[in-house]
């Protein structure tokens, strides 16, 4: 059976809009022919392959797609110089015009282009395709090609326009348009509405001062592409090693915390009535199981964490991610929820032990006065909110997610941890 | 009326001083100077022409060069020895390229190897320690005796997952490179390395862990 239809039309649509286009320049040749076999090959591949994740690796290995590319560079380049000046030697005012006309004529296509694309895009966004002008600032780059297009407009020869282009830096102007410093400050507050962890936003913070700071540096305020493009690959690569370890020592505290929560519940009168024993086929065994192996389960889990980081379970909870989380409101249970099973229950899940009577009334206590969960545990979405709306119009996350529910719990917000 | 020659010459003029005293363009630089030397020798534009031979190619060519040594530098100091193989192969076969379309052919091809260099150099699902964590705690747990049996099920089970999420990504992987194999030598490997967050010693019980399941 073929690969599926819908996606090689995906893979293959551009290649084949850009092979049509060349038939319908009349363009041709042995590169024309080479486009016309590679394409045709990767409809072959398509036919003969059925799982979708081999085809595209087969067309990476043939390099199907690099060959494609090189051979259209290849045609519209001879296309390019046959519409050039003549080969007579000579270089006048007639050759000159033709040069500079070419060199427009290439930019006002890159415009058309550009201006295509962008219709495109907010035709399969829908009904959100005003979001595109929000999130692709084509107006930069079509200024910056457009300032060109005046430039060569404006009665001068090719080699002066040439020479302008470097004098004004509008060569580079042209480059570095591809990534802008309102895009960047875009993914900074997404980072810092998200919270996450402190490294994203770093990341962004210090992505957004190397653009600020290389564009100081240049003519026409603008950064080096290479350098900006290495000098932001190697933020991510210093900031990588922090986010993994911050995330699995997060997953540490998380983990003790679902157990410690799973025993002391266990033990109340409703347990079998409530998620997760109810859930189970025999409610009571399930309760007595939570009982009797969550103890033994932690301790291994602090036994594993302690060998990771050299932290005990108590430690895990004293890391910053905790604290963080809790800053936040990324914490599902209250404060006062959390100190107890951290404080008191923590110290008494032992294999074979049970919790002392005073322990389960707390916990019973907490349910039945509903102050178990963060007060506070929407915040993150009405943070996250407050950002989308800042650059989508006002009320449109809500138009588009939904209204955002406070959660119903008699539990104080958290204030500063204190475990 | 436009003088050609003078306002080529100033365009040159123009290229090379962007480039000059920037250590990082220094290959650029000295072609980009032969080019203005070239026509600052012309008293017609003509003569440029025939003057000119691969010239301007050749300034192409050295800044693809004085690129790469900009990224070889840049993936030597933080280590990522499979980005700087791709920067060391285009290095050396530009030195044998005559003219830009050669170097761009080559430069794609060189990034479609390495695009299939960086996704099979991968140590997933090693990274992931869940499986092994999780045999760990059904193993280990101090429990009830009448539960003993039923975790050491669930120990298998994950011993079973880690075969099965073994052998997908070799599937995967062999899409992009046939024969492609798990390589247990690549996990000590600087760019591999400083992504655990874990001592040495956790590293080498893990991979012997690995090894006893998959029986390699």
């Amino acid at each position: 059976m073929p690969v599926n239809k819908m996606i090689v039309d995906a893979m293959l649509g551009t290649f084949r809009n850009m092979l049509q286009e060349c038939k319908d320049k009349n363009l041709s040749g042995d590169n024309m022919d080479a486009m016309a076999a590679t394409l045709a090959r990767m409809e072959q591949l398509a036919v003969e392959m059925d799982d979708t994740g081999a085809y595209s690796g087969q067309l990476v290995q043939e390099g199907l797609f690099m060959k494609f590319s090189d051979h259209y560079s290849k045609v519209l380049s001879a296309a390019a110089q046959q519409t050039g000046p003549s080969n007579s030697g000579v270089y006048d005012e007639a050759a000159d015009k033709q040069l500079l006309q070419n060199t427009l004529n290439a930019y006002r296509d890159t415009v058309e282009r550009i201006k295509e694309n962008k219709t495109e895009i907010k035709e399969m966004m829908g009904s959100h395709a005003t979001d595109a002008d929000v999130l692709f600032k084509d107006k930069i780059i079509i200024d910056a090609i457009e300032q060109l297009i005046a430039l060569g407009e404006s009665g001068i020869s090719y080699p002066e326009f040439l020479a302008q282009l470097i004098e004004k830096g509008l060569d580079k102007a042209l480059e570095g348009s591809v990534v802008t410093g309102e895009s960047l400050q875009y993914l900074l507050d997404a980072a810092i509405a998200t919270a996450a962890n402190p490294f994203l936003i770093k990341k962004e913070e210090e992505k957004l001062a190397l653009h600020k700071k290389l564009a100081a540096a240049s003519l026409v305020n603008v950064p080096d592409n290479l350098q900006f493009q290495l000098d932001c690959e190697k933020i991510e690569w210093t900031h990588e090693p922090d986010i993994i370890k911050w995330n699995k020592i997060k997953e540490g505290w998380e983990k003790s915390l679902f157990w410690l929560d799973e025993w002391i519940t266990a033990y109340c009168s409703f347990a079998p009535f409530i998620e997760p024993w109810a859930a189970a086929k025999e409610p009571k065994e399930a309760v007595k199981e939570s009982q009797g192996c969550v103890p033994g389960k932690l301790r291994v889990w602090e036994k594993i964490n302690h060998r990771y980081f050299g932290l005990s379970a108590k430690e895990l909870f004293l890391h910053p991610s905790f604290a963080w989380d809790a800053e936040y409101h990324w914490i599902y249970w209250s404060q006062e929820y959390v100190e107890f099973l951290v404080n008191e229950v923590l110290p008494v899940c032992i294999p074979f032990q049970q919790p002392a009577i005073n322990l389960i009334e707390i916990a019973e206590k907490m349910h039945n006065d509903n102050r178990k969960i963060n007060p506070n545990i929407h915040h993150p979405t009405l943070r996250y909110a407050t950002f989308f709306n800042s650059y989508f119009r006002e009320g449109e996350f809500v138009k588009r997610f939904g209204e955002t529910k406070k959660v119903k719990s008699n539990a104080a917000a958290w204030k500063s941890v204190n475990l | 009326m436009i003088n050609y020659l003078e306002a080529y010459k100033q365009y040159y003029f123009l290229r090379m001083k962007q480039r000059e005293g920037n250590v990082d363009y220094n290959n650029t630089y000295t072609a980009e100077k032969n080019l203005f030397d070239i026509i600052s020798s012309c008293t017609k534009l003509e003569e440029f022409k025939d003057k000119i031979g691969n010239a301007n190619e050749q300034v192409a060519l050295a800044l693809v060069t004085d690129e790469q040594n900009i990224r070889l530098r840049h993936y030597e100091e933080i280590k990522e020895t499979v980005k700087a193989a791709c920067c060391r192969r285009i290095l050396d076969k530009v030195k044998k390229c005559n003219n830009v379309s050669e170097v761009i052919s080559m430069v794609n091809e060189e990034q479609n190897l390495s695009n299939i260099e960086i996704t099979t150099d991968t140590i997933y699902p090693f990274a992931d320690m869940l499986f092994l964590e999780n045999i760990e705690i059904w193993e280990q747990a101090d429990i009830p005796s009448e539960y003993k049996e039923r975790y050491a099920a669930y120990a298998n089970e994950e011993r079973a997952g880690i075969k099965k999420a073994y052998a997908s990504i070799e599937k995967e992987m062999n899409n992009w490179q046939p024969g492609w194999k798990f390589n247990f030598e690549r996990i000590d490997e600087e760019r591999h390395r400083r992504l655990l967050p874990y001592s040495n010693e956790v590293i080498a019980a893990q991979i012997k862990s690995t090894q006893q399941i998959l029986n390699k």
